[in-house]
């Protein structure tokens, strides 16, 4: 599914979240918790009961007063990727999207994450419980080879059925956001879930630009059967593009608002290059926050 | 708007099968995409905002039906009140007379008014119109008005030169009278000047335009033909012939006459410049027969250097003469043309070629032409009521009949004359009358309504000349030779050739042939313009000869006369429009013709473009 160049990049490209998790079990990922980690947070006022090994000596001697050095805890986190499996996925949509999924999951764990993988229609299925270890790619990959994508898509359903991420844990929808319900109402119900979410938005620019279609035309919906006639003169087509571009930037903009990390797949073009860009790019902005809190510290 | 094709109309149902076509041919092609929202969305908002969009789809087929609407329009062929641009009415009368064929300059002169009319033509406006009249010895519209220069030309330079003399006086006339309501008209004469007549047209139309071809040529020509009675020798006749130079110096020329093909004389001889040289050649026989004389002169117009004449036979004719007076008798006698027979009651015509009744009844169909002398009773018909002292009026001095008879002091005691409107009456009196002539059983007959011995003619020098002029013309001996010589231009008449309805037919000497039918007895051809034998076919076998020959001074004389238009008076201003119904088919096409151009735009930028 992925070949191993690219499955060696991945390695060092962990999806990082911007928030802290409470996973439960140790793990690579800052907790909310105060832990064993070598990261110093803060102090607080001695109790007895605590560890004296996290005795400040030097403050001690300072202001003479005992204070216990607090240090981060590092905790694993579950990652859940939702792979819209509707029959408007099918194509170079759907081969990108297995891709993205399988990427993801690898790249989560790579860094010791327990990984759901749902592919998504009317209904989420998976293949079982979050795994986690590197042994679990190949359940996962075997997960996704088998899924295709037919039959209706109802994203925001989907979404409502999905328990609460329980101590953070990152969200990644992978979709083509051709839902019934609309856009807001999938990036709602996505935000909604908990946790870090992330909205990988699988698009084919030939269903933006219909221009290799021309003449009187029946467009007949690949989910809904649903037919619609269009001459497709200039103007029209001209319209339309406008329109695609008008719901690009207003699924940028609501994905913005609803605290949705959004990054656009080309399907038709290079989909590692893209997907590596898109684990850089949440690894960027993780770092960054990570900078900004320590300077206002 | 009026249409002058209303029926056309009935083109617009062809609506009907347009939209149902339109209809049922739409079949939009299927194509699956991953989702139709934003489609639906789109088209949702385009009808929002322009409600007009939902017919834009159709704009085509709106079109299509528009322009069915324009071609309906334009066959119905409408027009509005409105006024009429006019553009020039050119007029070209082509000389087609026999010395436009002359070789002065090279090839002809005719060529030459061909290439002149050509080049007016050339320089006709969008708007003008043409018309070509053909003048000859009868004027020729070869294309009336027309704006379509191609076939004014085409017609131009098909047009040919006849072998007659001209009549440009009344090509001219005729020119001008189709002109009169044509505010913008030139009527314009090509020709070599050879038609006099031209000069009498340009005195009533003084702004008709000459255009002058031709070089000035000496030339030969035989300018008469003739054949008469050999004045030595009964029943053989000497041929005549008039040659004449114009222009040049006095030369020999050689001659060749022939009859039937045989040469009958050989001689050179001088003709003189600007003066007639007469020959005569005799020891033609009896036998009859085609007489053609052939100059040898190599000048510019070959037409006039050969002549043709017809000889009749010469032979007895008989005359059966019917309880005929001794007077009557020998005064037919006195010709040793005719053999006469006497017999007191007709029995048959058999064997005689003229049948001449005295005071006797004529049978209905007597089988042979007749002369009766007395009063006219055909059959059991009744004898017209007598009358007394009838005075003689009127005659018609030019009939063959009366040739050298003077009938006005005729003393007439008592007369039969028959009622009117039968017969041509050739000599009139105060109480009908007096001789007739016309045609019983499809032959000649002439009708004496009077007893000689009941008036003094007998005792007249007039008597046997009427008489041996009226057996001569039933018998078609008179003229019967010059009937069959004619002049080039000359119509050509022919009774007794059948009844009525028949046809005879006119072999040209080209080949081309000519049918007429008979009417009132006579079969009438117009104008034979081909020099030559013309050959003459009746319905019954019968067939006859007709010689024709140019015989003008006119066309044979090829200096250049010049004829110019006195200068014209100044005319009411001419006017470019009149106000009538206008034609609106030009716009209408016009549209139509932008209507298909957007049509293939729109069919372009909907289905072409990518």
């Amino acid at each position: 599914m992925l070949d191993p160049g690219f499955l060696a990049r991945l390695e060092a490209l962990a999806l990082k979240s911007r928030r802290r998790v409470s996973g439960g079990r140790a793990g690579l990922h800052r907790s909310q918790r105060r832990g064993q980690s070598m990261e110093f947070v803060d102090h607080r006022e001695y109790v007895p009961g605590d560890d004296i090994r996290h005795l400040d000596w030097h403050l001690a001697g300072r202001l003479d007063k005992l204070f216990i050095k607090l240090f981060e805890a590092r905790e694993d986190r579950t990652v859940r990727i939702l792979l819209d499996g509707s029959s408007s996925m099918s194509g170079a949509k759907w081969d990108a999207a297995q891709r993205a999924s399988a990427a993801a999951a690898y790249a989560s764990l790579c860094g010791l994450d327990r990984v759901q993988v749902f592919t998504c229609t009317d209904r989420a299925r998976t293949d079982g419980k979050p795994l986690r270890g590197r042994a679990a790619v190949h359940r996962i990959f075997r997960f996704l080879q088998k899924s295709k994508a037919s039959g209706p898509t109802d994203l925001a359903r989907v979404l409502r059925s999905l328990p609460q991420a329980r101590g953070g844990g990152i969200t990644v929808l992978i979709t083509d956001l051709w839902d019934p319900a609309g856009v807001d109402e999938c990036l709602a119900r996505l935000g909604h879930l908990g946790g870090e979410a992330h909205l990988l938005h699988v698009l084919d620019p030939r269903e933006l630009d219909p221009g290799v279609l021309r003449g009187d035309l029946t467009l007949v919906d690949s989910e809904t059967g649903e037919e619609v006639s269009v001459t497709l003169d200039r103007p029209t087509r001209e319209r339309f593009k406008a329109a695609a571009r008008e719901w690009l930037e207003e699924a940028e903009e609501l994905a913005r608002r609803r605290g949705v990390t959004y990054f656009r797949l080309d399907a038709s073009g290079d989909v590692e290059e893209d997907l590596l860009a898109w684990l850089q790019a949440a690894e960027d902005s993780w770092q960054l926050k990570r900078a900004a809190r320590g300077l206002g510290r | 708007m009026q249409f002058a094709n209303p029926a056309a109309l009935w083109l617009l149902t062809a609506a009907i099968p347009l939209a149902s076509m339109y209809f049922l041919k739409v079949r939009r092609r299927r194509v699956e995409v991953p989702s139709v929202m934003l489609w639906s969305d789109v088209l949702r908002n385009e009808r929002r905002a322009r409600p007009w969009d939902r017919f834009r789809k159709h704009w085509l087929f709106l079109l299509q039906l528009l322009a069915l609407l324009l071609l309906t329009l334009a066959l119905a062929a409408p027009t509005v009140p409105g006024t009429k641009a006019l553009g020039r009415s050119v007029v070209w009368v082509l000389d087609g007379s026999a010395s436009m064929a002359a070789r002065s300059p090279e090839p002809t002169r005719f060529a030459q008014a061909q290439h002149l009319v050509l080049g007016e033509l050339g320089r006709l406006g969008t708007g003008d119109e043409g018309m070509l009249i053909l003048a000859s010895a009868t004027p020729r519209v070869v294309v009336s008005f027309t704006r379509d220069k191609e076939r004014l030309a085409t017609e131009v330079r098909s047009a040919t030169v006849s072998g007659a003399a001209g009549n440009l006086e009344t090509a001219v006339d005729l020119a001008v009278s189709l002109t009169r309501n044509r505010p913008d008209r030139t009527v314009v004469v090509v020709t070599d000047g050879s038609d006099r007549s031209l000069d009498r047209a340009l005195l009533r139309h003084p702004s008709v335009r000459v255009e002058q071809v031709g070089r000035p040529a000496p030339n030969v020509a035989i300018t008469a033909i003739d054949l008469r009675r050999s004045p030595t020798v009964d029943l053989e006749s000497e041929l005549f012939v008039t040659l004449r130079r114009f222009g040049g110096e006095q030369q020999p020329v050689g001659i060749e006459v022939s009859l039937d093909g045989e040469l009958v004389a050989t001689e050179v001889v001088d003709v003189a410049a600007d003066r007639p040289t007469g020959r005569v050649y005799r020891g033609l026989g009896d036998s009859g027969g085609l007489v053609r004389i052939r100059l040898d002169t190599g000048d510019a117009l070959a037409v006039d250097d050969e002549a043709v004449a017809w000889l009749e036979p010469s032979r007895r004719r008989r005359v059966l003469c019917v309880a005929c007076t001794v007077l009557t008798g020998r005064g037919l006698a006195a010709d040793p043309r005719f053999d006469v027979v006497s017999a007191g009651a007709f029995t048959s015509a058999e064997g005689f070629d003229v049948v001449v009744f005295e005071g006797v009844a004529v049978p209905e169909d007597p089988g042979a032409p007749f002369l009766a002398l007395g009063p006219l009773v055909l059959g059991a018909a009744e004898v017209p009521e007598e009358v007394r002292w009838p005075r003689v009026t009127a005659w018609r001095k030019s009939h063959p009949t009366l040739r050298f008879v003077e009938p006005a002091d005729l003393n007439i005691s008592r007369a039969r004359p028959p009622s009117r409107g039968l017969w041509e009456p050739l000599v009139e009196s105060n109480q009908g009358p007096l001789l007739s002539t016309g045609l019983q059983a499809g032959r000649r007959a002439v009708a004496l309504h009077f007893r000689p011995v009941d008036s003094d003619l007998p005792l007249r020098v007039a008597y046997p000349l009427f008489l041996l002029n009226s057996v001569s013309w039933l018998t078609g001996e008179q003229g019967r030779s010059q009937q069959r010589t004619l002049a080039a231009g000359q119509p050509l008449l022919r009774e007794g050739w059948g009844l009525e309805g028949e046809e005879v037919r006119l072999e040209a000497p080209g080949g081309d042939t000519v049918v007429a039918p008979i009417r009132d007895g006579v079969a009438r051809f117009g104008g034979l313009d081909q020099v030559g034998v013309y050959k003459l076919m009746g319905p019954n076998g019968r067939q006859e000869r007709v010689a024709v020959n140019l015989a003008s001074e006119f066309e044979s004389d090829l200096s250049v006369i010049v004829h110019e238009a006195p200068a014209a008076s100044g005319g009411a201003p001419i006017q470019a429009s009149a106000a009538g119904r206008v034609s609106i088919l030009r716009p209408i096409l016009l549209l139509i013709a932008l209507l298909l151009v957007l049509e293939w735009v729109l069919y372009q930028k909907r289905y072409r473009d990518a």
